[in-house]
């Protein structure tokens, strides 16, 4: 996966955007949600526990870790809510 | 009966939303309302200057309306009307109103009340503290959960 060739887009909400950023580019064709978590947890250690514990969504739809993204889906990870 | 779920990313006017449930009300014996402010202090006692409400695009308005949805089929109301705040919310300032009217009062109480304890645990926000203290983001606490688990 190079994030330099940015074709997957994901999209952090919460304390994940302190910790990654708003969104990140991955070349990640036809990796499962399982193998980005991976991915994105190497690269930012600080996030590997929110992460954890973070919802996996593709169109606003909850998707489980051995889903398979494809180059043009755009995957989303949302953190535990904090209510309003 | 009507339902409100507004999202409202700027300025939130209790006084205008209580207005405007007054009057779709005619007819109704009751109006509760409620208006959630954004407390100047954390609960560790440090000075905060501002809530931080971080949103989804279509999650967090869809939240708001299930919950009002959910609200009206549940309680003999007439009205349902939930605002919520997004964005940076100055300290002292409105973050949420939440009312409802009836023919009767008790329904109209039991309905705010619900309508909170599902905005406090269940509405998609992610909030932040900024202030004296370093940025914190915040959780649903065992009593909001406990307060929401009332209603079953």
């Amino acid at each position: 996966m190079q994030d330099e060739e940015a074709r997957l887009k994901v999209v952090f909400y919460g304390r994940l955007t302190d910790l990654i950023g708003r969104e990140v580019g991955l070349d990640a064709a036809d990796c499962s949600v399982a193998e980005i978590r991976r991915h994105l947890a190497a690269n930012h250690p600080a996030a590997a526990e929110a992460l954890a514990r973070s919802r996996a969504l593709i169109g606003s739809a909850v998707v489980e870790d051995d889903r398979r993204v494809g180059a043009e889906e755009e995957l989303e990870f949302l953190p535990p809510v904090s209510g309003g | 009966m009507s339902i409100v779920a507004h999202l409202e990313p700027d300025v939130l006017d209790p006084q205008l939303e209580l207005a405007e449930l007054t009057e779709q009300a005619r007819g109704d014996g009751a109006i509760v309302s409620f208006i959630g402010l954004a407390r100047p202090e954390s609960k560790d006692g440090d000075a905060v200057d501002a809530l931080v409400l971080d949103h989804h695009p279509t999650l967090t308005r869809q939240s708001l309306e299930d919950i009002a949805v959910a609200c009206a089929q549940r309680f003999d109301v007439s009205h349902v009307r939930v605002v919520h705040r997004c964005g940076m919310v100055p300290a002292g300032e409105p973050i949420v109103f939440a009312g409802a009217s009836s023919l009767h009062r008790r329904a109209a109480f039991d309905a705010v009340d619900y309508l909170m304890d599902r905005l406090k645990t269940e509405a998609v926000f992610w909030k932040r503290e900024v202030g004296e203290a370093e940025a914190k983001w915040i959780e649903p606490t065992p009593a909001d959960v406990a307060d929401r688990d009332r209603w079953g």
